[in-house]
This record gives C-alpha cells, structure tokens and sequence, in this order.
C-alpha cells in the first residue's frame, strides 16, 4: 500500500517533468548516514582539474591563493567558482538533484545540515587531516551521527566591542559575569549614552547568534547526548531569555536591534557597545581610521554566565561532492588548506581565524587576535541539524516577545513545544 | 481518410475545396512551427513548474528527497490540514489581508486623484509631474527601501517632522502595531503610479462634450465626477483593482527588504511564508501554501469582477 501510494507522487510529479529529477537519472546511491567509503587519501601528487565553489571573500580570494598548490602540483589546476552566499543552497541542491556538481564546495557552517540532509556530500576520508590539530567545536560542527562530512577551513567568534576611551571616563574596567555587563551598560548611559549594549533582534539580524550563547552560558546545551534530538534545559533557556529581554525591556538596549546605525551610533557614542565578530575591525576603520580604532576601541571575550563565556562560533568548512569527477584531488587541495602554514598564510590574505589551533599562535602578539584565541577555548557552535533554521526563526520570534515584556518562561515553554514537534529533521 | 487531407495532393486532381483545406493546413503548420519555440519554453519553464508544484502539494517532497524521488509519498490533503494548523500561517493570511483590504483601496484613491488633477488642473507642468508620480513604480526595491528605512527610524524624517506639530512618533518598523500600515504606506507609494497612468488613459477616453453638456445642464465638479466619470471609469477602476489585487495578495519585496516579516511576525504575509518554508526545505508545504494564495487571488479577483460588471448588465 505504502509502495502503491508513492507510486502516485512520483508518477504526478514524474508526468509533470519535474526538471531536477528527471534530468538527473541517478537515484539514491549515497543516502545520507552511510559511513566513510572513500579510500584513504595517499600523498602523491595531485593531478587533473579541481573545481571548487567558494563564497563572498573566500571565492575571490582563493583562485590566486591556490597558485601555491598548483606550483607543489603541477600537473593539477584549481577552478574556482565564486558563487554569492545567498545563493548557495539552491544552487547546491539544483547540482546534486541534476548531478553537475564540481569537486568541493566550501560549505557555510550552519548550512552544512542542510546540505548532508539534501545528500551529494561524500565523508571525509582517512589521511586528510589530523582533527586532532583542529577546533574542537568546528570539528564538531562537521560531524553528522559521528560521520565528518567537512574540513573546518576557517572560523569565526564573538567577542565584546565597546569604547574604551568612554568606559575610561566613566571609571570602568570590561565586564566579566552577567551582573557586572548589565552595569556596565548602566554605566555607559548614566555616563550620557542614549544606550548601553547593542544586541541583535528577530530573524533579521539573527538574534539567536547572541541568545544560543547567552543559552550556553548559563549551563544549557541544544540537543541531547546522541544528538538525535533537542533537549532544551527548561532553567537555562529561562534565565537565557530572560537576561536578553532584559537589555531591553530596562531600556538598556534599542528594540531596533543593531538597525541601520549599528557603525555610527558606535563612533557617535550613542550606542557604545556590541558583540560581533572579527570584521568589525575594519568596519569600524573604515568608517573612521586605523588609529581612531587603535586608540577608542577595546574588544574583550565575552561575559560569563553561571556555566561559562561561551561565544558563537561560525566558519566555513570545505567539502567534497559524492560524485565528484576528481575527489582525489580535491580532498588534496583541501588537506593542503588545512595545514598549519597554509593555514597561516590564508589569515593574513583574508583575516579568516585558522581552524588549524597551532596556526593561530603565530599571531598571538596581536591583542586583539589573542583575544579572540581567548574566546575560541570557549564557543558554542548551533547545532547540525536540518531543521535549526526553523527553530532558530521561532526562537527569534519568541525572544522578541520577551523583549517586548513578554514572560520568560511562556517564550521556553514555546520553544520547547516547537523543537518536540519538529523534531532534528533528519 | 481521404486523399485531400495529405497537403500535398495535386493541385489539378484534387476538388478546389480541399486544395484550400490543405492550404489552410499549411498555414497552419508553419504558423505552429514559429510558435514552436514559445510553447516549448512555455511548458518547460511555466507550465511545467506551476503543475510540477501543484501536484508536489500533495506529497511530503523535502530537501531529502532531491536525490531519492521514490521516497517520496502521496499524502493528500495532509499539507492544506498542516498548513491550516500552523499559527504563523494563519497570521500570514491575516497579515496579507490586512495589507490588501487596507492598501487597495488607499492605492486606488491616490491613483484616481493623481489622474484627476493631471487630466484637468495643472496642464503645464503635466508631464513632470506623471515622471515625478511614475518614478517609484520605475525605482529599484531595494534602494528605496534604504531611504524608507531611515525616514521611519524612530530618530527620523518622519519622527522630526511630526515632532514639530507635538507627536512623539513610534519607532515604524520595529513596532509591532505600526510596522504594517507602514509597509502599507510604501506600498501604496509604490503603486500610486501605474494606476495614474491608467485610471489617466480611462479619464481621456470620455470625450469632453459628454462634461459640457453637463455643464450646460448645471452639474457642478463633485456632481460632474460622482454622477459621469466614475460610472463611466467602472472598466478602468476593474482594470486597476484586479491588478492591484493580484499584486498586493502576493505582498513579498516590501516586508523582505524592510522588515524580513518582523516585528513579531507583524508582516509576515502569504508570500513570505512560502519563501521561508522553501528556505527550511519543506518544498510540498510551501507548494501547498502557493496553492492556497491562488486560490486567494482567483476567488478575489471573481468577486472583483461580480461586484464592478454587476451594473453594465
């Protein structure tokens, strides 16, 4: 009967010609969750085209990068494709379903479920990389019940950004728990700020990128042991929720969100603090200048909650397609990114943090990278389930509510509600 | 069948009426031959799709399923009952409905008076003024809506204009009350133009005599205009609100580039809605909920059509 009736939907669409899967001929001959079938990578030489898909600064930047690895291997070339990142599910999901897919693909890290779950990605294979030597929670963030289906290539993490030559006029030194970074806004506006904190609000702005740590901070984690399911801790979610609505509902932070004058209301002193990543250096330079960054501008990682500071950890990984025509050597390329000195190389090109951990001492001088060394010992990375977009939309809504002087417990009750009937997605 | 019916019987043995039925034929075969590119990418690229997406509303078709097709199930009605179940889709009706019943009729009466004052007051500067009022329509989303956006900051144009009379305004768009009527607003601003260029066209098809005589007969301007140009607008004014209708139920550029569907979902609209479930892969549900905007559209457009014919007949 079960059979009889998929007969039918795949009759209705096969007679309408669904493009994707007409044109694509090949079934499920790499369903998802199978485990590691590629042979170990050895280290000859690579040979043949490799063609890659890469994102925003990355896809520009590598064809050049890439002249290194050509010159150690001379009989491979490397295509890249620049694709814009908002592009990029359709146009992986349209090459899987029609089979034209190039050899590796870099995958954003929270678009790495959804990209397993739509299949085409081949598990890493033995002899790539060492994920000992990387980021535990981007290694982590690759894995898929216990199968690697990305390298970690680089990462990214939030830390504290706040005026330093104001919180000197107002005598106060970084905050470090929960308690003192609420005063610490009190501070800044008692001191003439119209604010005190920047924070994120609703699904434009993706708040959960500051509310999953808040989460984390305060003991919570987001799916269970086995990761087959979520497991919202009902008291962290609670105070997690509770302690962002706070900002705003004490009039600490704008109901705006960081709105169209998150840079300006920086340098102006209206809004003195935010938590963002390493880009905002050079945002904030190139609005003002290198020294105006260097004399007035302080980063420090994040405050901590009960449990711990972590931060949000973001990145890109690199993958390798299935049906790849040169997955030998594309994984070669790929081992040759991971390494440390490439590694090293491809942060002062990109200002990308390595996922290589060795490959970040070299720079730990810098204050501000060594606070972001700091900051990657504790991060929390969102979940790789397919379905965190959906739950991470509600969540966003939910806070929302929070912020607008809803109840805390009402909002967890929500969210807990939502992820038991959504499930992980897979 | 008979020998006439091929084309290329001879002129000579074949009766006159079937040497023109084969010419007709011929015609007929080449005139299909030139059409044949159009329908081909017609069927692939829109028919294909829209009854590709049909019939997908009534499977489970997910992004998993991309590679495997025989997973796929047929489970009826279960997306049109899920759909229904679902609290923010039922908000996103609410909210397009809000947007159409409210921007419509705004749209509608900006347009016509724009066309009104262009067709009789200000014939000198008419032409500057149909650009001025058209400009939005020709304008790219995407960078009036930077504009829009710091006009309705709540330390904007707006908030400083209004705090000169003694307001204290909101802050627009990220008030969940406000942010609606002021995609509303935007929308109507947006639109304005293309009705004044028809409901224009319409103004200029009544031929002048019909008003002198009224005037004549001592009709006064409100009379001239309720008792003459609206009855014989009704076509123009159907024209215009069934396009309108049909533009406004599929609300998707104003709420994505101003308020991503926010302040607490305040602007969430149908379109919207099947946007997001496309972007969470759950490809039957968003088609399913396509399929209930158009039947919203093609209900609202027959009873557009019912209420404005109603009196021609």
């Amino acid at each position: 009967m079960k059979m009889g009736r998929k007969m039918i939907a795949l009759g209705a669409i096969g007679v309408v010609g669904m493009l994707a899967l007409s044109g694509c001929g090949r079934t499920d001959d790499t369903p998802t969750g199978e485990g590691p079938s590629a042979e170990a990578i050895d280290d000859s030489p690579a040979t043949g085209e490799i063609t890659i898909w890469a994102m925003g600064e990355e896809g520009e930047n590598l064809g050049d990068f890439a002249d290194a690895f050509v010159e150690e291997n001379p009989d491979a070339t490397v295509t890249v494709t620049s694709i814009p990142w908002a592009d990029v599910m359709t146009k992986y999901q349209t090459a899987v379903a029609a089979g034209t897919v190039p050899d590796a693909i870099m995958i954003g890290s929270s678009l790495l479920p959804s990209m397993v779950a739509a299949g085409g990605l081949a598990p890493v294979p033995d002899g790539v990389v060492d994920a000992s030597t990387l980021n535990e929670t981007a290694e982590e963030s690759t894995q898929v019940e216990g199968v690697s289906y990305a390298v970690p290539w680089y990462v990214e993490t939030r830390v504290l950004y706040y005026r330093s030559d104001l919180a000197e006029a107002a005598g106060m030194s970084a905050p470090t728990t929960w308690d003192e970074f609420t005063s610490f806004a009190e501070g800044f506006r008692s001191e003439g700020a119209q604010y005190g904190i920047q924070l994120p609000m609703g699904d434009a702005e993706d708040s959960t990128q500051v509310i999953l740590p808040f989460y984390a901070q305060a003991g919570g984690e987001v799916l269970n042991e086995t990761g087959d399911g979520y497991a919202w801790n009902h008291d962290a979610l609670v105070a997690a929720l509770e302690y962002y609505g706070s900002f705003f509902t004490d009039g600490l932070a704008p109901t705006s969100g960081y709105g169209d004058s998150q840079t300006s209301s920086f340098v102006d002193g209206s809004n003195p603090a935010f938590i963002s990543g390493p880009w905002m250096v050079s945002v904030l330079a190139d609005m003002e200048d290198a020294d105006w960054v260097a004399d007035n501008v302080a980063t420090v990682p994040v405050p901590a909650g009960s449990a711990n500071n972590d931060s949000y950890l973001g990145g890109g990984h690199l993958g390798v397609f299935a049906d790849a025509k040169n997955a030998d050597g594309a994984w070669k390329l790929i081992r040759w990114l991971a390494q440390a000195d490439t590694q090293e190389a491809w942060f002062e090109r990109t200002s990308g943090l390595p996922a290589v951990t060795s490959a970040l001492e070299g720079f730990t001088s810098d204050p501000r990278v060594s606070v972001l060394n700091d900051q990657l010992q504790n991060t929390v990375a969102p979940p790789s389930v397919p379905s965190w977009d959906e739950m991470s939309a509600f969540i966003e809504t939910e806070a929302e509510k929070v912020a607008n002087g809803s109840s805390a417990e009402d909002a967890a009750t929500a969210i807990e509600a939502k992820a038991e009937s959504l499930g992980t997605g897979w | 069948m008979s020998l006439t019916a091929t084309g290329g019987a001879p002129r000579t043995a074949a009766p006159l009426r079937g040497g023109m039925a084969g010419q007709r034929r011929r015609t007929a075969l080449v005139a299909w031959l030139f059409a044949l590119p159009f329908l081909v990418i017609f069927a692939v690229f829109m028919l294909g799709p829209v009854i590709g997406s049909f019939a997908m509303s009534f499977t489970d078709l997910g992004v998993k399923d991309l590679r495997s097709p025989f997973a796929v199930n047929f489970i009826a009605f279960d997306n049109f009952v899920a759909l229904f179940q679902d609290e923010l889709f039922v908000k996103s009706i609410v909210n397009t409905f809000y947007f159409v019943l409210v921007g419509i009729p705004l749209t509608m009466a900006l347009g016509l008076l724009l066309a009104v004052a262009l067709n009789s007051g200000i014939e000198r500067f008419r032409g500057v003024f149909r650009v001025g009022f058209y400009t939005p329509v020709v304008t790219s989303i995407v960078a009036v809506a930077v504009v829009w956006r710091f006009i309705l900051q709540d330390t904007g144009l707006m908030n400083t204009v209004l705090s000169w009379v003694g307001i204290n305004g909101p802050d627009w768009l990220n008030d969940p009350v406000w942010a609606m009527p002021s995609i509303i607003v935007m929308g109507a601003w947006r639109n304005m133009g293309t009705l004044m260029i028809i409901f224009l066209a319409g103004l200029q098809a009544i031929p002048r005599d019909v008003y002198e005589a009224a005037e004549v007969d001592g009709a006064g301007a409100w009379r001239r205009f309720t008792g003459m140009t609206l009855p014989l607008m009704r076509p123009t004014l159907l024209l215009g609100a069934v396009l309108l209708s049909v533009g406004f139920l599929q609300v998707f550029e104003e709420p994505f580039v101003m308020t991503q569907g926010g302040p607490l979902n305040s602007t969430l609209t149908i379109s919207y809605y099947v946007y997001s479930q496309f972007g969470y892969g759950d490809y039957s549900l968003a088609s399913a909920a396509a399929y209930v905007l158009f039947a919203f559209i093609a209900a609202l457009s027959a009873v557009q059509f019912r209420l404005l014919r109603s009196k021609d007949n």
